[in-house]
């Protein structure tokens, strides 16, 4: 039992290692370019939205509430939309029989976590560092809602990829959610507290904006967050993963896509 | 002769120490040889599971084994005027915003929130609460309480710690919670707050009204006696020159002299056609007419000369300077009447804007301890385990690349 485990976990290290290297050889910047780019990219959202607007939220520093929102945002869409396009056939390891698809998309998921999640404890303490101190009320609370965006994003992921190959439409759909809709619903630019309670219960469904506010509140407790649940979140990460994994069991060869991943 | 008897007992005692010696590296040898054939204990190579692994087992056997029991006290406030103020301008997100009453709770509550925290209140509540006893270290929890003999930052950090004040952003109550080793500290602290936080509300607005009302008191008192001032002025000035009022004089004299001048043109009139009856213009009924054409052109500029010149009454002066202490008056009646108005509006500001603190629950005696932040700590050291784990393996990952 420990040993499948153990192999398990070994699999997929040495996948991510091996994907690692990849992207630091496709890197412009080398190793520095793997966080350099994201946080760039976030960066300049946060510099649109700071500008756009020269005031914050009241609640919590501004550069703090938006790099939080951008850099969880960013991991949720991009572990999701890889797991959308699916294992291509230069990633699939056919020699090797042990290695599944899913351990793939597993070790995907894990280095973009390393990734944004460096960015993201980068951005807490260039923040801490500016205000001379450091605002994690709850760590624990913080790295568990982490790790729950991460398995929703990866549960809607595999779960559009399976019922993409049966229904095309949904594929495009959900690539669409994921790119436009969520990153103007998920508590990017606002705060849940402003927003009017006409629209609220609207944008509440989005278990995204529940993962980013519920975040915020780990490290800020007075930051308000009416509406927003962790039994919401919890249902949909464990519930997406849930369903992802049955749906996997039958259709494994599926996840192979033909064409290079897009 | 004592040399002699002493020689073969000191040969003799060190025969037998080298005997000894030899005894002795034998045994020595023996065991060494013995060790070496045993299995041999090695602490086993530290590995990042390990190092983790043994945090863990640490922050456990702290937060549920040393740990001291920690005891939390919650209270709920809300700070309000018996009167509302006036309504905010309504923004395009009016509602979720929230009514005036609660936003000024909110704004009260955060600047409690400072105010209870601030060394004063830590002075006055550790003294009435023998905190140097009561959170005294104990056992083994070193972390737990004031260390004995503490310096005045130290007891300052270790308060900001025990009490948390959380104004609450939706609903503008203030939310009060103490820490302490046993409930009855931590009820006793959350009173003792409650009640800096009620002396402060009070104080703070009272004072704020008397500084208002004793400032408008003290306009009044200034306007009264520029008034006093100006109107004696305006009497002295009358008194001086025996006039009641040099405006009308000088209109009266002005007046005057219009009316000696209608007269002057209808005597001159009357002489040009007297002239025109008699051939000799040195006729009596002719001289007669012309006298009195020329005195009164005599009275006229005598007359203008007074109003103007300062040598004669110097009326228009006078009544300059008469219109200027009118003014000066007139000023100082209305400035009195508005900081008489002014004063009148803080009395009743100051009676409109006393706030009271608002009970919503009382501190009780906790019975149970508080497990919160047991399972903070071990979850949290875990949290802080898996993140570093994973900012660690990645930035080893692109060591070992590059």
């Amino acid at each position: 039992m420990f040993d499948s485990v153990r192999l398990q976990i070994d699999i997929v290290r040495a996948i991510a290692f091996r994907e690692q290297r990849e992207r630091i050889g496709k890197s412009q910047f080398g190793a520095l370019g793997l966080l350099l780019e994201p946080l760039l990219f976030v960066a300049a959202w946060m510099a649109l939205r700071i500008v756009i607007r020269a005031q914050g939220s009241e609640f919590m520093n501004p550069a703090l509430q938006f790099g939080t929102g951008f850099v969880l945002f960013f991991l949720f869409s991009t572990i999701a939309l890889r797991a959308v396009s699916g294992v291509t056939k230069s990633q699939r390891f056919a020699e090797l029989r042990r290695v599944r698809p899913l351990d793939v998309l597993m070790a995907g998921a894990l280095v973009e976590s390393q990734v944004y999640g460096t960015c993201l404890a980068l951005v807490i303490v260039a923040v801490g560092l500016v205000q001379w101190q450091l605002t994690v009320a709850d760590p624990g609370q913080a790295v568990a809602i982490f790790f729950l965006i991460v398995i929703t994003a990866l549960g809607i992921g595999i779960s559009a990829l399976v019922i993409g190959h049966r229904v095309p439409l949904v594929k495009l759909f959900v690539k669409l959610i994921l790119r436009r809709v969520l990153f103007w619903t998920s508590g990017l630019f606002f705060s849940i507290v402003n927003i009017p309670d006409y629209v609220r219960p609207l944008l509440l469904w989005n278990p995204l904006l529940h993962g980013i506010e519920l975040f915020r509140h780990a490290l800020v407790p007075t930051y308000p967050i009416p509406g927003i649940s962790l039994p919401y979140l919890l249902v949909w990460a464990f519930g997406s993963i849930g369903f992802s994994m049955l749906v996997y069991g039958n259709n494994e060869q599926l996840l192979v896509s033909e064409e290079v991943s897009q | 002769m004592t040399r002699l008897v002493q020689l073969p007992f000191r040969t003799a005692v060190r025969e037998r120490a080298s005997r000894w010696r030899l005894v002795i590296n034998d045994r020595v040898g023996q065991l060494r040889h013995a060790t070496q054939e045993l299995p041999k204990f090695r602490l086993p190579k530290p590995t990042p599971l390990g190092i983790g692994a043994v945090f863990v087992v640490l922050a456990g056997m702290y937060s549920f084994g040393i740990g001291r029991a920690r005891f939390q006290a919650n209270s709920d406030f809300l700070v309000r005027q018996p009167m509302a103020p006036s309504m905010v301008a309504p923004s395009v997100i009016g509602t979720s915003l929230g009514s005036p009453t609660m936003l000024g709770s909110l704004e009260d509550g955060r600047y409690l929130a400072v105010y209870l925290h601030s060394p004063e209140v830590m002075a006055r509540t550790f003294q009435q609460l023998l905190a140097e006893e009561r959170y005294r270290r104990q056992g083994w929890d070193l972390l737990a309480g004031l260390p004995a003999k503490a310096t005045g930052d130290q007891q300052l950090d270790f308060f900001r710690r025990q009490v948390q004040v959380w104004p609450q952003e939706l609903s503008g109550v203030i939310q009060l919670t103490t820490t302490g080793l046993d409930a009855a500290t931590a009820q006793r602290l959350n009173q003792l707050l409650l009640q800096e936080a009620k002396a402060f509300v009070n104080e703070m607005n009272q004072s704020i009204s008397r500084e208002q009302l004793r400032f408008a008191e003290q306009e009044v008192e200034r306007a009264r006696v520029r008034l006093n001032q100006a109107t004696g002025q305006l009497n002295a000035f009358q008194v001086r020159f025996g006039q009641l009022d040099p405006v009308q004089e000088s209109q009266a004299t002005s007046n005057y002299i219009t009316a000696l001048e209608a007269k002057l043109v209808e005597l001159k009139v009357e002489e040009a056609s007297l002239r025109r009856q008699f051939r000799d213009g040195q006729a009596p009924e002719v001289q007669l007419v012309a006298d009195q054409v020329e005195e009164l052109e005599r009275q006229i500029r005598d007359e203008r000369a007074k109003l103007v010149s300062p040598a004669g009454r110097d009326l228009s002066g006078r009544a300059l300077e008469a219109k200027k202490l009118q003014n000066d008056v007139t000023f100082a009646t209305q400035a009195l009447q508005a900081s008489m108005t002014a004063v009148e509006n803080s009395r009743m500001e100051s009676q409109r804007q006393l706030k009271f603190l608002v009970m919503l629950s009382d501190p009780r005696q906790p019975d149970r301890q508080d497990w919160n932040w047991r399972w903070q700590v071990f979850l949290g050291t875990i949290g802080v385990l898996v993140a570093l784990w994973g900012v660690l393996s990645f930035v080893g990952g692109i060591r070992r690349r590059t």
